[in-house]
């Protein structure tokens, strides 16, 4: 298949797609000039025209940041949509001709684009057409096809003869008017792009000369009915979940699953349940989480006092979890610190957010405010938080030990964390209601020190 | 006068810049009192103001050198800049040492990513805890050995404001030191 070149029409001339390629989701899509680092003014829109749920790029093509570049500057306005989406069509097909690479095909494009692929008409274009005369002669010579196309509402109002009469050779130019963005990726000859990928790729291995068996015309019919079904519960949400689930932004993602299993979409809560059921496969399993709570005393005839100044050395008991979810030690017996240690035992590295945190007593830990921590644990490692005891303990004392385990990094999980406030612990259930909803694996020990 | 540019009401704002207008009266007199001398200009508050003030106006040459030898003008333009700006990041803690990819200050924090497809360009990520808030328009960099940096930044959309740039450009360069002063106004 030949590689097309695309321009995106504009009133100071045509200006080429140079190239595309996929950036870090951590950053915002951006369309620069000419493969330097300035950043166009339409940046932002670009941005809004990739990025779900505004835009329509991500949910086509399945990423959601890109880089684009073009030759000439491209000013505000809508009408580069159409351009920039063939361009993406093209380029997920392996068909863009970039930037010094050679091309057998030219499409010169204006065109809004809005949320369900319509295309909606754009203004000048009469005048875009005049300011590409010397690219369209150019590709004449070059005998390379170039092909306009233009919304069909534009396309009625054209006046080829004025523009035949005022040096635009119309005759040599294939003028196509279209009324969605998914015609002018047939009219390239790329696959539906409404599939997803993998079948799109299918549906275009289906050569018509070929002519099966009954029998395998039923197996390949079956086979679609569970691709088509899978392909639906992808469409209904399992795509975008899986993919807020890799970016770590699970907040978004307990939202979106509340939202469709609440709701009145059937497909939605099936979507929703597959996902759940793939999250519960890829959650650490019994066993590769090994909690532990480290007592740390000072030995006999030994205090606290010399163990903090170095004078003895703490000796340090192991206690597994009891099942009840509720550990018990005593202070009286010296005492120092304790700490909490989760070790990784599975195959593959985690995110572990470990926290003690006192519940009703803050003013006694003042002096270890941060007994969290947060890291990525490869597997055989371990994370710890330790509190030095207060060294007369009068009331009880009681820690909340909880674990948060996830796949990615997420400042999400840091954020509800620290939203979860010291104090009577009331609000706990209802946030580790919302760190299973989001698919993340949750300890939680309660540990009572008593004088 | 105690507090910062944004603590200010709208009267205080408008008192202040027409104290700063009667400075640049003055400092325009006294620079037309020494025109026909063969001294160069004087750079003087009004000078500091305008570069601090007018997007625009960037660090032209006879005001580095005039900040590279006066360090009584560096003290008033860092005070000018403490004042105007919205965002501050001071100087990393002297226990920090080389490069740096990610600055928070009170209510923002700045990111440098590396490009993917540009192996020699960075993101310089700027991200505002409030996406509410009055966004910066101009980022002001204080590196160290006196050198300072003005760069002016796009819309921020949704809270972020997003730059890129040549990682081996001064802004990337100064961002990366943990020496370096952020001012965002």
């Amino acid at each position: 298949m030949t590689a097309v070149r695309v321009y995106i029409a504009t009133t100071q001339g045509p200006s080429e797609i140079q190239r595309i390629a996929v950036e870090d989701p951590e950053v915002r899509s951006v369309v620069c000039l000419n493969g330097t680092s300035e950043a166009l003014p339409i940046s932002a829109a670009y941005d809004a025209f990739v990025r779900k749920p505004t835009g329509v790029i991500e949910k086509r093509f399945g990423h959601s940041v890109f880089r684009l570049d073009v030759s000439e500057r491209v000013s505000e306005g809508k009408s580069w949509h159409l351009g920039m989406f063939a361009a993406h069509a093209l380029s997920a097909a392996g068909r863009l001709a970039e930037k010094q690479s050679g091309a057998g095909q030219a499409i010169w494009l204006s065109g809004e684009v809005d949320h369900h692929l319509n295309v909606l008409p754009v203004e000048h274009v009469t005048e875009k057409l005049f300011q590409s005369r010397r690219l369209f002669s150019d590709l004449k010579a070059a005998g390379i096809q170039m092909t306009v196309v233009l919304p069909r509402a534009n396309l009625a109002e054209l006046d080829l003869r004025l523009l035949n009469k005022q040096g635009l050779c119309t005759e040599a130019l294939a003028i196509v008017g279209v009324d969605t963005a998914d015609e002018v990726c047939r009219h390239l000859g790329l696959a539906d792009p409404s599939l997803p990928p993998a079948l799109a790729k299918a549906v275009s291995m289906i050569s018509p000369a070929s002519v099966p068996p009954k029998w395998m015309l039923v197996g390949v019919a079956l086979a679609l009915g569970v691709v088509l079904s899978l392909a639906a519960i992808w469409w209904s949400g399992f795509g975008d979940w899986a993919g807020m689930a890799e970016a770590g932004r699970y907040r978004r993602l307990a939202a979106a699953l509340g939202e469709a299993e609440s709701g009145e979409c059937f497909s939605c809560a099936i979507s929703a349940r597959a996902f759940r059921l793939y999250a519960d496969f890829l959650r650490p399993r019994d066993g590769d989480l090994d909690l532990k709570l480290i007592e740390r005393r000072a030995p006999a005839s030994k205090s606290c006092t010399l163990v903090g100044i170095g004078r003895a050395e703490a000796v340090a008991v192991e206690i597994e979890p009891p099942r009840s979810g509720l550990w018990r030690s005593r202070a009286a017996a010296e005492l120092c610190a304790v700490a909490y240690r989760l070790t990784n035992s599975g195959g593959a590295p985690v995110h572990i957010w470990l926290a003690a945190v006192p519940v009703g007593h803050e003013r006694l830990l003042s002096r270890n405010p941060n007994a969290s921590a947060h890291r990525r644990v490869p597997p055989g490692d371990a994370i710890t938080v330790e509190i030095k005891l207060p060294q007369w303990l009068r009331p009880p004392l009681t820690n909340r030990v909880t674990a948060v385990i996830a796949r990615r990094s997420s400042e999400d999980v840091t954020a509800w964390l620290s939203s979860a406030g010291r104090g009577n612990g009331a609000d706990w259930p209802d946030l580790r209601r919302s760190l299973e909803r989001a698919g993340l694996t949750v300890l939680s020990v309660v540990h009572e020190i008593t004088p | 006068m105690m507090g910062t540019w944004k603590t200010f009401t709208p009267r205080q704002k408008a008192v202040t810049e027409k104290a700063f207008e009667a400075l640049s009266t003055l400092d325009a007199l006294t620079e037309r009192g020494e025109a026909g001398g063969e001294k160069p200009r004087q750079i003087g508050f009004s000078d500091l103001f305008a570069y601090v003030g007018g997007p625009e106006r960037a660090m032209d040459g006879e005001l580095r050198r005039a900040l590279d030898r006066d360090a009584r003008l560096r003290v008033a333009l860092d005070r000018l800049l403490d004042k105007v700006s919205l965002y501050h990041i001071p100087r990393l803690a002297a226990a920090s040492s080389g490069l740096v990819e990610s600055r928070e200050g009170e209510g923002f924090r700045i990111r440098l990513r590396p490009s993917r497809s540009v192996a020699s360009q960075t993101y310089v990520i700027i991200e505002l805890s409030d996406p509410l808030a009055e966004p910066p328009k101009t980022m002001f960099l204080r590196a160290p050995s006196n050198r300072y940096g003005k760069y002016p930044l796009p819309a921020a959309q949704d809270g972020i404001i997003q730059i890129l740039a040549d990682t081996d450009s001064e802004l990337v360069k100064f961002l990366g030191e943990v020496d370096t002063e952020v001012f965002l106004s």
